[in-house]
């Protein structure tokens, strides 16, 4: 590896940042600050996401099969047990009903909670793989996540849902799960159509609603042309991921911290090219000295980038650290927040990008600073 | 970029150089040819516009002339690339700039370092010849200051021990006095001259002090670019 220090612009520089500390603690505490934003921003962003997807993303499913036209959102999207099963003749697709309705529950001592009622085959693939084997056997049983269970819920409480009057009792918890920010409740299919159709006949099951369903879980093997089947039959099948997009909130969501987030990173770059401006033109007459004493411009450059990238690596970590402990005492709470390492390691690193870019503006004027002005006179 | 071993002096032979000046050209160098031996102190009078920093820039290789060519030592310095120009420059001319011009962050021996640096020459063998150079010029007790730890004469002799630090074959020196107070003029150009005979340096100094331009081994004039002898009632 090339000793940077051997170059006389980092010899120089590295001094610099010992004897201008003051201004480079300035410069550094504010990039340090924007870092400690990226870093909140960044938790928030992937804490909304999971709050909005996370139980989807846990669900052990490839693919979705929605009704056409319908963006693969649960709330506007209906396929009848004949399609499903067709779905399912499918060579490579194994495939089942899934039902998710949002309803707002009563719990014990009349306090009020929005659930979404997820409705899933008892036995299933999607039962098994998260719930186990305890759908199904009491009736009207359901199991709640741990975000239901902070409310006090125990099994064998009462949940009453609204408009059908629908009574569930708790009989297990599953790990935290949520869906349009929303904790979820995994109930058996036939209940999950009973609250959901029977809202205006009192929680009784009409006869045209039996065998409905929201979507279609699938396992599909790799190879499989799901398009094909899905223009076949008259569905819309979407993966996993895409599947997220149907979430409420969840586009304009991510599109907005996502903007918010690329903001800092133009801001970053900003503060850095403006400092590193001012920086280098107070330099100049050095600059023209190191020149004078025959220091090649590209030493000279390398020097200033080295320095830069110094100043951005110190304060981006620091940034980073100060974010991460904030992250960590308001992780938990009532804000979805999610520190992702990699995440913050991704901001992190697009941040000293980013200052370095800006830092170019002021680095470029390097170039063009003639030896000529070290002759006292001649400038 | 190896450049052999350096034969002293300076020389510069029918050297032309000119600039605008907005709407005008100014002739910042006329015909100008001189020759400084190694060894030699060489002052050059002139009153400010004169032409002597440009006779500084073209004979430390800063800027090409338009005409003429210049010589450090054996090597031609005109009608080279920018870049040999550099190494030229780095490895045979040492610069005393007016008002010392030292880096703010550096100490007195760290300035001498960093023309080893620039030379990438041995760390070790850089330091014992900053300590040396430093010694020679009176201030090994101040290595460690920086610049606005040291009185303005320092500052100066620090200047001529980084010029020095090189090992070049040519020593130029821009109004090495100003900002100093008689005594300390006297006592830095005395010293400049000490140094350039010590280690045979082609040594050029231009000033607008008279009184300091006695000091030297010969004395020219730069009038409107031209280089002229001056007549012994013009001096001091």
């Amino acid at each position: 590896m090339m000793d940077v220090t051997r170059k006389a612009g980092m010899f120089v520089e590295l001094r610099d940042l010992k004897f201008a500390w003051g201004r480079f603690l300035l410069m550094g505490s504010v990039i340090a600050l924007v870092t400690v934003l990226t870093v909140l921003l960044t938790g928030l962003s992937y804490g909304l996401v999971d709050s909005g997807i996370s139980g989807l993303r846990a669900m052990p499913l490839t693919d979705l099969a929605f009704q056409p036209k319908t963006s693969a959102t649960f709330s506007q999207s209906t396929l009848d047990a004949t399609t499903i099963s067709s779905l399912n003749r499918q060579p490579g697709i194994h495939a089942e009903p899934i039902g998710l309705t949002f309803f707002n529950a009563k719990l014990a001592g009349d306090a009020s909670l929005s659930i979404a009622l997820v409705g899933i085959e008892p036995g299933g693939f999607m039962a098994k793989g998260m719930v186990g084997d305890r759908l199904g056997r009491a009736p009207m049983g359901v199991i709640i996540s741990q975000g239901v269970a902070t409310h006090h819920v125990r099994v064998g409480d009462q949940i009453t849902l609204d408009r059908s009057r629908v009574q569930l009792r708790v009989v297990g918890f599953s790990p935290k799960a949520t869906y349009g920010h929303v904790d979820i409740v995994y109930a058996p299919i036939d209940l999950w159509r009973q609250a959901t159709y029977g809202q205006v006949t009192g929680g009784v099951l009409p006869r045209s609603a039996q065998g409905l369903a929201s979507a279609a879980a699938l396992q599909v093997r790799p190879g499989v042309n799901v398009n094909a089947v899905g223009s076949r039959l008259g569905v819309e099948i979407v993966t996993k991921q895409q599947a997220y997009q149907g979430s409420p909130g969840y586009v304009a969501e991510t599109a907005t911290m996502g903007l918010i987030i690329d903001f800092l990173y133009v801001i970053a770059a900003l503060i850095v090219g403006a400092f590193f401006t001012v920086w280098t033109i107070q330099r100049r007459s050095d600059i023209g000295l190191l020149k004078a004493l025959g220091a090649s411009t590209t030493s000279v450059v390398f020097g200033a980038i080295g320095q830069v990238a110094l100043v951005m690596l110190a304060t981006t970590a620091a940034g980073v650290l100060v974010g991460t402990a904030i992250g960590s005492l308001i992780s938990g709470g009532a804000v979805p927040f999610s520190l992702q390492s990699g995440a913050v390691f991704a901001a992190a690193v697009i941040l000293v990008i980013a200052g370095l870019v800006g830092s170019l503006v002021g680095v470029r004027r390097i170039a063009a600073i003639d030896p000529i002005i070290a002759l006292g006179s001649a400038s | 970029m190896d450049l052999g071993p350096a034969r002293g002096g300076l020389r510069l032979e029918h050297v032309c150089l000119r600039f605008g000046d907005g709407d005008e050209e100014v002739n910042a160098l006329d015909d100008v040819s001189l020759e400084v031996n190694a060894g030699e102190v060489v002052a050059v009078l002139g009153a400010s516009g004169s032409g002597k920093s440009s006779l500084l820039a073209v004979a430390g290789a800063m800027r090409q002339p338009d005409s003429g060519q210049v010589f450090l030592g054996d090597a031609l310095v005109t009608d080279v690339p920018e870049k040999r120009r550099n190494v030229l420059r780095r490895d045979r001319v040492g610069f005393v700039f007016q008002g010392s011009n030292l880096l703010a962050s550096l100490t007195a021996l760290e300035q001498l370092e960093l023309v080893g640096r620039i030379g990438r020459a041995p760390r070790e063998a850089t330091r014992r010849r900053a300590l040396d150079l430093l010694e020679e010029v009176g201030l090994a007790a101040k290595a460690g200051r920086r610049p606005a730890q040291l009185s303005g004469g320092e500052r100066q002799r620090v200047g001529i021990a980084r010029a020095l630090m090189g090992e070049p074959v040519v020593l130029l020196v821009d109004e090495p006095t100003s900002a100093l107070d008689h005594q300390r003029a006297i006592d830095i150009v005395s010293l400049l001259g000490v140094e350039a005979r010590r280690h045979q340096i082609a040594t050029l100094t231009v000033t607008h002090d008279r009184s300091v331009a006695r000091l030297a081994d010969r004395v020219l004039e730069m009038r409107d670019g031209r280089l002229v002898v001056p007549t012994d009632a013009s001096l001091p």
